[in-house]
């Protein structure tokens, strides 16, 4: 088989993994945002290297690549996509700008949404001179109440058209229920404007994006796929010139922030959001199957941020309850991936009351950066505190590509943090590195727990380029003993794009209720759920079929949302079967449901009497991809003294400053071990690994950190 | 037997740092400090999200909830939110329990009991508002409590719901239950649920509500023992007395730096009066003065209209806590760490008989409302305050202090007997800042993480449908920076099988927000009922004259066949019949400065987006543009805005002709019949 080829495009750098001949390589180059296929290219061309090739040899030997992207954020943060019109139900125009009123706190950290004073929504994507309404009415039931008239359509497109709409988005009340009025404003565009003025101009459908009740989510994500869309098409077009003009042809498969992945051709460009953290996630699905591990922890270290997920039994099949992207609340079934603002580049400073040392969410971010980069920081960072405490070896950060100034982290600590606390600069380090690892712990912690999962039974992976320097001090919050470090930590996420299969999810809103409180009465229309079942089968076969996969390899799972009585929030619920033939189905479905609401709030807490009710249906259609498989090395039995750099003095919670051996992470072979307090070195990242705690290269070459004592 | 005990409802301050308070809060470093209080945060926000998920009734949609961890005298020390009254007002039942059930041999206080309150005798809020409390003990020492509090839409009062519009006294307003175990041994009691079930139209949002709230107690409960257990009982003893400490010294400190002086704000409820009744509008006046003194802050609601026969009586314990969160949590001290330390720095005064401290048997389940009125009133004197000082830029004009609630019941479309209330409050419109205009549909200003529905979300939460649902049009107050907007909306019944609507609030004479430094204040509020409309009809044939928005639904009126009436947004509980339309808007934002500085382009964008309206662009901004390209005629605009400063200069009188004038007014003698006399409330 020839090369797979994954690629990451991320904010700062575009990482690269490539499989080839039976091993793997890696690239990283910055990501250049003003065409992004030149990073693209080069990030490539950077792992076509370390296989001896030029990026032609490569390309003309792969079979498929991959990639996730940024893009969408850059969109929404630069505010780059087009001029979009919106029609939608009159008397319903502001929807958009309703939000659920608290819309100006979506997005925000907690700390930011405390001061209301400040408040303040963010800038719609569509103006409000760009929405305008139609009188059409579809009620709860799918029922038009209301008819449509064409030609209030036509004027109001001939109004959004002289505004210089360059897309449309069709969004009405109840059309997840109903879609025809929606239908009808698609025909009236195509008939009125021919397609040389339309072009690759948008033409969007709340009723194609969602079928899941709530208009101002479904009316978001429709926007955002209209917003979004230009800019993507735009990076794949120009991404695909460049491929073809270097000599690939094959497909270019899009990596979903849903966890799925598929062509061009079958991809909303909403679907891309978070496309990378969430192929980190999955990656870290591979790796917990690699180790025949169940639960996993997923932690990525950045300069501003800290991004974590959670993989039970295997599976990455957590998705988030209010997913939001950037400051909007959206529909689309995102895989969870929390991020909160804790790093490298987070700053520390003293609380308002004096009494307490806070770190982040402000970052110093890569400019100034840290006050140890020397570009004119001067607040006191997590870098600068890992410098001073003796982690970091200023020659060698980066591999030695980018030299620290411990002097400047040393003053920046003093001046803001020990002085003014009557601390010593090191006392203030430890400090500032011991709130960051309890901020990030306690974040894991509280999501885990919340799923029903007990943190300490769960194995961690640690990535990023601050995730081995971090990993021992939040796992100690969270009393996990065991963790994995990778030689490929700094392009996990693109790693995580070549264990991906192919996935695709429908959704239905229908509701069935499934125990009635009135009656007694278990559900029993079959048909209605099984026909609904089957729609969705079909759109998977279809979707699957046209490209070019073989259906009968491809997998099905039935996820249903379930509530008991009048709650509103809904839990996730794999249904233990397909389709339902009789009474013994449904009640097995309720009694999952029972089972997994016990276990998340409580043996009391489950209210069965109350009444069961399935709220929405996911399938999802999953077709296999052959993936790499790491080879298994045995123990060289080499000494890991021969990997031994020297020793330098480093600070340590438990014991204060010991001179600490600090070994070279290239030289240390498959069975080394070596014992905490020391630290490991790798051209992309720093090990720390402290006393109780050893670091022991395995049979896959990645870096296992056991709590010992 | 306890009794009622009203001594309890004056401890609304944090209990006096005990000796072994003081030693354990020696342990935590400032590192070790800020870690405890984050782990504390995220246990707050882990209960929280507990209840959210788990509710039954519509607080888990709105966020209509609280959860706290409280010291083991009961003081509030770290909040999640919600409504901030909600995870602080749990202070008073917990410490009643301590007072009178801990040493009690037929109660007690016990490792698994959790407590049940709603009354507000009790130091509740108002009946919905019902909260759970578990003892947190390790190795057998009270080291902390658990707090969970929700709005818990039907108590079984004569209105359904929960807010009471027609109860005259405290007899009318359904189930209030003093502090009782609702679960022993980490078993929620049958007999205690079943008990409750009985005493309210919906069932099963009873019974789901306390079992949410127990959940949540419990997740506190178990996570502080992990904490205890790894960092010993003394670091919670210490880490949640600390934090209280810290809020509170901080608080004063920043007080402190700000200018002494006294701030008075009168603030005008009108309300109308139920048909029942008599009808008829009446006002009420809520009066709000500050002193600030070196770092104390004396409010004072002396002059305030007395106690009434209606259920706007406001227990004057509830106004820390909603001061506590809206205030000092969200906007003086956002960056401090939310403890009932903050109000440490406040002193109250309200008079007996007054509207905030009324006798044992007024009714109270409006009581809120009341509370937001001296709120307003409070940030208006804030205002004032924070002008000269370098927190100018957490300054706010006001909050509309009415807060329009529809409560609603009947049969829904499954067959299910249902008593709830609707989410638009959680839509009103934010008040002008010094820099900035208020946030459109932003929210309800206590309630900082709480949301209104979509609009086809009514269609679940009520047997009837929204036949539109916009921001409004100049229902904020203008000014050189303007209010945000309230939400608008008509419901329409529609396939309903049986449903009842009301809605409580007032503001239909009177202003809903008092501008500052020359901003407008928001304008009174309408309510439109229209009964046996042609609205159907008109939708079937897709009449393009069906209205849209409340100026449609005015200009047509005939046309749309049935009764209409236009009056306050009061409604009365009664029959919502099909066809039937109510309209009406949430409150909008005051203004601030002068209207005639706004940025004429402001001006226009706001005219393009519906926000404001010809005739305010024309009249209050003196704004000259073209309708048709939106461009500013400045040299027009500069004129007219001259000239109306010309016109003010003539229109003007001395202060000595206006209060002549002024004081020989007096609003009519029937809407003065809960004012107490006129015009100071004597």
């Amino acid at each position: 088989m020839g090369a797979t080829i994954d690629v990451d495009i991320g904010g700062t750098f575009t990482d690269c993994f490539v499989v080839w001949d039976g091993r793997y390589g890696k690239g990283k180059s910055p990501t250049t945002h003003y065409q992004a296929s030149i990073g693209f290219k080069n990030a490539i061309t950077a792992a076509a290297e370390s296989f001896g090739v030029g990026l032609a040899d490569l390309l003309v030997d792969t079979e498929v690549i991959r990639y996730s992207t940024t893009i969408a954020t850059n969109t929404l943060i630069e505010k780059t996509g087009p001029r979009l019109g919106l029609i939608t139900t009159a008397g319903f125009e502001d929807t958009m700008l309703i939000g659920r009123g608290r819309q100006w706190a979506d997005g925000l950290p907690t700390a930011e949404v405390r001061n209301q004073a400040r408040a303040e929504k963010p800038e719609p994507l569509i103006p409000r001179e760009m929405i305008v309404g139609v009188h059409e009415r579809v009620d709860f039931e799918g029922e038009v109440v209301a008819p449509i008239d064409r030609e209030e359509v036509r004027e109001k497109l001939a109004y959004l058209v002289n505004k210089g709409a360059m897309g449309f988005v069709v969004s009405f009340i109840w059309s997840c229920m109903n879609p025809v009025h929606e239908q009808v404003v698609r025909d009236v565009i195509m008939e009125e404007y021919p397609d040389t003025y339309l072009g690759s101009m948008p033409i969007i459908l709340s009723s194609d994006v969602s079928r899941k009740r709530g208009e101002y989510l479904r009316t978001m994500t429709t926007v955002l796929d209209a917003y979004l869309h230009r800019d993507l098409s735009e990076q794949l077009t120009s991404l695909n010139e460049e491929l073809i003009d270097a000599g690939y042809e094959k497909p270019l498969m899009i990596i979903h922030g849903t966890g799925g992945m598929s062509r061009l051709s079958h991809t909303a460009a909403v679907d891309t959001y978070n496309s990378g953290p969430v192929a980190g996630l999955l990656g870290g699905a591979e790796i917990a199957k690699m180790y025949g591990v169940e639960n996993v922890l997923v932690t990525d270290v950045g300069g501003t941020s800290f991004d974590f997920g959670v993989v039970v039994d295997g599976e990455a099949s957590f998705y988030d309850l209010f997913p939001t992207i950037e400051r909007w609340r959206v529909q689309t079934p995102l895989l969870e991936v929390k991020t909160i603002g804790a790093g490298g580049g987070s700053i520390a400073r003293i609380s308002p009351t004096g009494s307490r040392i806070t770190v982040g969410p402000e970052s110093a971010g890569s400019m100034p950066g840290p006050a140890c980069y020397g570009l004119g920081g001067k607040e006191p960072t997590v870098t600068d505190a890992d410098l001073v405490l003796g982690y970091l070896n200023p020659e060698y950060y980066l591999g030695g590509k980018k030299k620290l100034d411990t002097r400047r982290a040393r003053r920046a600590i003093e001046d803001r943090i020990a002085k003014p606390l009557g601390m010593s600069v090191e006392e203030a380090a430890l400090a500032i590195k011991r709130v960051v690892d309890s901020t990030m712990g306690g974040e894991i912690f509280k999501e885990v727990v919340l799923k029903g999962y007990d943190p300490r039974e769960f194995v961690m992976l640690a990535y990023g380029g601050a995730g081995a320097t971090h990993c021992c001090g939040y796992a100690e919050a969270l009393d996990v003993s065991r963790i994995l470090t990778f030689p490929y930590s700094s392009v996990f996420c693109a790693f995580g794009g070549s264990v991906m299969d192919i996935l695709s999810v429908y959704e239905s809103s229908d509701s069935f209720i499934f125990y009635d409180n009135l009656t007694g009465s278990y559900f029993d229309e079959y048909d209605r759920f099984n026909l609904i079942v089957n729609d969705m089968v079909f759109l998977a076969f279809r979707d699957l079929k046209s490209q070019g996969f073989d259906i009968d390899l491809a997998d099905f799972s039935l996820e249903l949302e379930m509530r008991y009585g009048t709650q509103f929030f809904t839990e996730n619920v794999a249904s233990p079967v397909g389709m339902l033939h009789g009474t013994e189905d449904v009640k097995a479905i309720c009694d999952r449901f029972t089972e997994k609401y016990k276990v998340l709030y409580g043996e009391t807490s489950a209210y069965p009497d109350g009444g069961i009710e399935v709220l929405s249906m996911r399938l999802k259609a999953t077709y296999p991809l052959g993936h790499y498989r790491f080879p298994v090395h045995s123990p060289d039995g080499s000494d890991p003294a021969g990997a031994l750099k020297g020793t330098r003095s480093v600070v340590w919670d438990e014991s204060g400053p010991v001179s600490t051996p600090i070994y070279d992470a290239a030289l240390l072979g498959c069975g080394a071990v070596v014992g905490g307090p020391a630290i490991v070195e790798a051209d992309d990242t720093t090990c720390v690994v402290p006393g109780g705690w050893s670091y022991a290269v395995d049979r896959f070459l990645d870096g296992v950190i056991e709590k010992t004592k | 037997m306890a009794g009622r005990d009203l001594d309890i409802l004056e401890r609304v301050y944090p209990e006096p740092t005990t000796e072994e308070e003081s030693r354990c809060m020696e342990l935590l470093t400032p590192a070790e400090f800020e870690i405890f209080s984050h782990r504390m945060q995220m246990i707050a926000l882990e209960a929280n999200e507990v209840l959210i998920r788990t509710l039954g009734s519509p607080a888990g949609l709105a966020g209509d909830v609280g959860a706290c961890i409280y010291t083991a005298q009961g003081d509030p020390a770290s909040a999640a939110v919600g409504i901030w009254a909600h995870a602080f007002g749990g202070q008073l039942p917990i410490k009643y329990i301590i007072k009178h059930w801990m040493d009690d041999p037929t109660v007690g206080v016990r490792d698994g009991d959790v407590f049940f309150c709603n009354e507000a005798l009790c130091g509740c809020v108002h009946p919905p508002d019902m909260g759970t409390f578990m003892p947190v003990f390790y190795e057998g020492r009270l080291i902390a409590w658990a707090e969970a509090m929700a709005h818990t839409t039907d108590t079984g009062a004569v209105d359904l719901g929960g807010f009471c519009m027609s109860a005259e006294s405290r007899y009318e307003e359904g189930m209030k239950v003093t502090p009782i175990k609702i679960a022993e041994d980490f078993q929620l009691k049958n007999d205690i649920l079943t008990m409750m079930e009985n005493m309210v139209r919906d069932a099963r949002v009873s019974t789901l509500d306390n079992k949410s709230r127990f959940a949540a107690c419990m997740r506190i409960r178990e996570r502080l023992l992990e904490v205890a257990e790894k960092k010993g009982p003394d670091y919670v003893v210490g880490g949640l007395r600390k934090m209280i400490e810290e809020g509170s010294s901080a608080a004063r400190k920043r007080i402190e730096e700000l200018n002494d002086g006294i701030y008075r704000q009168p603030i005008f409820m009108d309300m109308e009066e139920a048909e029942s009744r008599g009808g008829g509008q009446y006002f009420i006046r809520v009066m709000v003065s500050i002193e600030k003194r070196g770092d104390r802050l004396i409010a004072d609601l002396t002059g305030t209209s007395p106690e009434r026969a209606t259920s706007l009586n406001c227990r004057k314990h509830i106004i820390h806590p909603y001061g506590t969160g809206v205030i000092f949590c969200s906007h003086l001290f956002p960056d401090l760490p939310p403890s009932i330390g903050l109000t440490d720095c406040v002193e109250l005064k309200v008079p007996d008989g007054n509207l905030f401290n009324p006798s044992e048997d007024a009714a109270i389940t409006l009581g809120p409302a009341s509370a937001f009125a001296a709120n307003q009133g409070c940030f208006a004197c804030m205002a004032r305050l924070l002008f000269d000082s370098d927190l100018r830029s957490q300054l706010t004009s006001t909050y509309p202090y009415v807060t329009l609630i529809a409560v609603w019941g009947g049969m829904d479309r499954k067959g299910n007997v249902f008593a709830s209330l609707g989410l638009d409050l959680n839509a009103g419109g934010f008040p002008a800042r010094v820099d900035k205009d208020g946030v459109d549909t932003g929210g309800f200003h206590v309630a900082t993480r709480s949301d209104c529905e979509d609009a086809e979300d009514i269609d679940v939460l009520s047997s009837m449908s929204y036949l539109f649902r916009r921001q409004g049009t100049d229902n904020f107050g203008h000014g050189m920076n303007r209010g945000g907007a309230g939400l608008e909306y008509a419901y329409l019944a529609h396939k309903s099988p049986m449903m009842i609507l009301g809605n409580n609030g007032g503001c239909g004479r009177f202003s809903s927000a008092p501008g500052i430094f020359g901003g407008y204040a928001a304008p009174p509020l309408i309510g439109v009922k229209l009964s046996g409309s042609r609205i159907t009809e008109m939708l079937e044939n897709g009449d393009p004259l069906t209205p849209v928005s409340i100026q449609e639904l005015l200009e047509r009126g005939e046309t749309l066949g049935g009764t209409m009436d236009v009056e306050s947004p009061m409604l009365e509980i009664g029959p919502f019949n099909e066809g039937d339309v109510f309209a009406t808007m949430q409150g909008g934002g005051a203004g601030y400065g002068d209207a005639l500085e706004r940025d004429p382009a402001s001006v226009v964008r706001d005219v393009t987006g519906g926000l404001v309206s010809d005739w305010a662009a024309r009249n209050v901004y003196r704004v000259a543009f073209d309708r048709e390209t939106g461009l500013v005629d400045e040299g027009e605009t500069a004129r007219l805005r001259s000239e109306e400063r010309e016109d003010r200069k003539r229109r003007g009188i001395s202060l000595e002709e206006f209060e002549k004038e002024w004081s020989r007014k007096s609003p009519p003698q029937a809407s003065l019949k809960f004012y107490g006399s006129w015009p100071n409330c004597d």
